[in-house]
């Protein structure tokens, strides 16, 4: 019995010769099917590609028309390579099982193409998406009445002016006073008048019996009813004194009004000065309505790819953390040893690339992909550069990918000149044409979290063209006019799963201040009504205190007038019925009559 | 019925019970193996040139393959140990950094558990085959040749020349 058969090794040859032949007949169809089905599961939408050929031989592959598509648009691709081609270095994968490309060649990528059939969209791999924010839109109603500033009497009409406040707060209280006043001075004035006229009379009359005292018992009555007169002058000028005193505190109280309401409406016209004239602050955030969107977008998108391809960049690393953190699945895990001369698994030394991006061919290179930058010591390197576009002078897209040590530090940098961007068009209102913009920016993404950037687009020979003519369309085209120039700027922060980005511009502020200067002259009419309104207002109120003045001052005259006649009187009694007098008298009379009789 | 018609064709035919033992070894060591490598195609190659029983290689291939799928998890965990133990690990770098040996995929651990278990168990089982074939041959022979019935079905009489020649 024969251990060996040689007819087995020629079977075997054969064997191995039609399985080659088998493998070489269905290879480029198997791995078409491969790469549809990988790529579509890896980056979570359909991928398709037209051919897919290869030479075992010469180790060279060849991709034609490579599709992803847009997984919420299906007659959408968001990346479209015309073809991809690649040799990779034979040796090194026969012998290490190392993917090396030496050149790698990938014509006309271009971004956001419409596709010729519609893409399978597969319900599981479309991802779940978020709440969509709501647009931000500009709220032109409340934007045109902000310039629409009413009239004095309309802000009256619906506005409490404090200033008649306070005076109705008053006028219960003055017209008390007014009423006690008019009383006095027609009750009490009068009788005061005839009193001192009276008075006059009985001195007179007392003047003439003091002419005639004979006796004593004569004169002590006499004596008696000066004393009377006088006591009765002395409380006439108590009361007098007591009137003056209450005119004093009831002018006090009238004069006290004046200096509130003259307050009051000071505030009155402070407050719907501020009320009705600073109606624009914070200004119309127009840069984020009108570029917000599209940049965000842009930068979410750049944001969500770079997330994608970020694991590619070492995943060599990772192999041997892989399988001690992994289940046990079918087929097994790899277990990586150390190799004796350590080389990255997968390797693209050098690539070309030609981007269609504005219009334009851009060309690029890529350097240095590796799947272990640590072990290959080669940060990757892709640049697009290209003059005279269609729609830019230059463009500079410079990037490195560095994953040399352990902190991980990737750097974007993105020039353009003269970019002639499309139109931008707020609501159908007014729409901004001839846009060139400059665009300059630096993103550096550390340890593939943390975010830090700016991106800032400077607008250039920008014409706005209003397009509808209502009311807010008038204002915006006085607004808009010889706006030519203008900058948007992007702060990027935050983290690449959080990104914070804010915007900002200039444009929002040349605008709030050609609103100010719009609305300057309506607000200082405005103003001035105000002013006139509530200074008449304030006038017909002070009217009334000046007559309460007036008035004052000739209830102060007739007092005065009627104090001072009283002392006349008291002074006149005193000189013209002094007691003492006529007890001399009297006594010269009685000695003289003593005389006679002795 | 195809298949036991097939073993017991083999069972009864002149060849050597070591062609067919060693035949269910190889099936084994290729149906445990978790997929095509180099490693599977050595042994495919080994088959083709050592002169055992091909159809009782595929057989037992196909067979010992249904076992690998439900033995999968054991088989990687014992690979994984292998592959993980310190002491082996210099042998296992050795190997890995020699030309072409990726392709062998040893370093998987459900290849390296399958070539394992069916390298421990390939001598055993060569010897009890052996012994049970030749066993199987005696009592067999004599209980057909009883029955002229079954005689009748010719599929012993390769075995039968063997017999009738001792």
């Amino acid at each position: 019995m024969k251990i060996f058969r040689l007819w087995g090794l020629i079977l075997f040859l054969v064997l191995l010769a039609v399985f080659f032949v088998f493998f070489k007949f269905f290879f480029d169809g198997l791995v078409k099917i491969a790469i549809e089905k990988g790529g579509s599961v890896a980056l979570q939408r359909p991928v398709e590609i037209k051919d897919f050929k290869s030479n075992l031989l010469s180790f060279e592959f060849a991709i034609d028309k490579l599709q992803i598509a847009d997984d919420d648009d299906p007659m959408k691709n968001v990346v479209s390579i015309d073809k991809i081609q690649f040799n990779m270095n034979q040796q090194k994968l026969l012998a290490w099982k190392k993917y090396h490309i030496e050149n790698m060649l990938f014509e006309n990528i271009s971004f956001f193409t419409k596709r010729e059939k519609p893409a399978k969209i597969k319900k599981a791999e479309k991802k779940e998406t978020v709440a969509k924010k709501e647009e931000k839109k500009l709220d032109f109603e409340s934007f045109t009445q902000k310039l629409n500033i009413p009239t004095a009497k309309q802000i009256l009409q619906k506005e409490q002016l404090k200033t008649i406040q306070v005076a109705k707060e008053s006028e219960q209280q003055l017209k008390q006073i007014k009423e006690k006043w008019e009383k006095i001075a027609k009750e009490d004035f009068p009788k005061e008048k005839q009193g001192i006229k009276q008075l006059q009379k009985e001195i007179k009359q007392l003047e003439k019996e003091a002419k005639k005292l004979k006796k004593p018992q004569d004169y002590k009555k006499f004596a008696e009813k000066v004393k009377k007169i006088k006591k009765e002058i002395d409380q006439k000028i108590k009361r007098i004194k007591q009137l003056k005193k209450e005119l004093e505190q009831d002018k006090k109280v009238v004069t006290s009004v004046y200096p509130k309401i003259k307050q009051a409406s000071k505030e009155d016209l402070q407050k719907l000065k501020q009320k009705y004239s600073l109606g624009l602050e914070g200004g119309l955030n127009l840069a984020e309505t009108i570029f917000g969107k599209e940049i965000k977008g842009y930068l979410e998108k750049a944001i969500e790819y770079y997330k994608i391809a970020s694991p590619y960049l070492k995943r060599g690393e990772e192999k041997q953390k892989e399988i001690e953190e992994k289940k046990f699945r079918m087929a097994g895990k790899y277990v990586e040893f150390k190799e004796y001369h350590p080389y990255p698994d997968y390797v693209v030394q050098n690539a070309k690339l030609s981007l269609n991006a504005f219009d334009s061919k851009i060309s690029g290179n890529l350097k240095d992909y590796s799947d272990n930058q640590k072990i290959y010591g080669k940060p990757l390197k892709i640049s697009f550069n290209s003059q005279n576009g269609k729609m830019f002078k230059t463009f500079d897209l410079n990037s490195v990918f560095d994953r040399t040590t352990n902190t991980a530090k990737d750097n974007i940098n993105l020039k353009i000149t003269e970019l002639k961007a499309k139109d931008y068009d707020i609501q159908n209102y007014i729409k901004f044409t001839n846009n060139k913009i400059n665009v300059i920016g630096n993103i550096k993404i550390l340890n593939e979290k943390d975010l830090k950037g700016y991106l800032k687009l400077v607008f250039s020979n920008t014409t706005p063209v209003v397009l509808k003519q209502d009311n807010a369309g008038k204002i915006l085209k006085k607004l808009f006019s010889d706006i030519n120039k203008f900058y948007v700027g992007v702060d990027l922060g935050g983290e690449i799963n959080s990104p914070d980005i804010k915007i900002k511009s200039d444009l929002d502020e040349m605008l709030s201040k050609r609103l100010r200067g719009m609305v300057k002259e309506k607000v200082a009419k405005l103003n001035a009504d105000l002013q006139k309104t509530i200074d008449s207002q304030k006038q017909k109120y002070l009217k009334e205190f000046e007559k309460y003045q007036k008035d004052f001052k000739k209830y102060e005259s007739y007092i005065s007038n009627y104090e001072s006649q009283y002392k006349k009187l008291l002074k006149e009694a005193t000189k013209k019925l002094g007691t003492k007098k006529y007890e001399k008298q009297i006594k010269e009379k009685l000695k003289e009559k003593l005389k006679f009789n002795f | 019925m195809n298949p036991i018609f097939k073993i017991l064709k083999a069972l009864n035919s002149d060849q050597a019970p070591w062609q067919i033992s060693l035949a269910v070894i190889f099936g084994m060591v290729v149906g445990l193996l978790p997929f095509f490598n180099l490693t599977t195609l050595f042994f495919i190659f080994l088959v083709f040139i050592i002169n055992v029983n091909v159809g009782i290689f595929i057989l037992s291939a196909s067979l010992f393959a249904i076992v690998g799928f439900i033995l999968d998890p054991v088989l990687s965990k014992i690979g994984y140990l292998v592959l993980t133990f310190d002491p082996l690990i210099p042998l296992w770098t050795a190997i890995y950094n020699i030309p072409y040996m990726k392709w062998t995929a040893f370093n998987n651990t459900v290849t390296m558990g399958a070539l394992l278990v069916s390298l421990i168990l390939a001598f055993p089982m060569f010897v009890i085959l052996n012994k049970l074939i030749e066993k199987y041959r005696e009592k067999i022979a004599w209980f057909f040749n009883k029955y002229p019935i079954l005689k009748s079905l010719k599929i012993f009489t390769i075995y039968e020349k063997t017999i009738g020649k001792d």
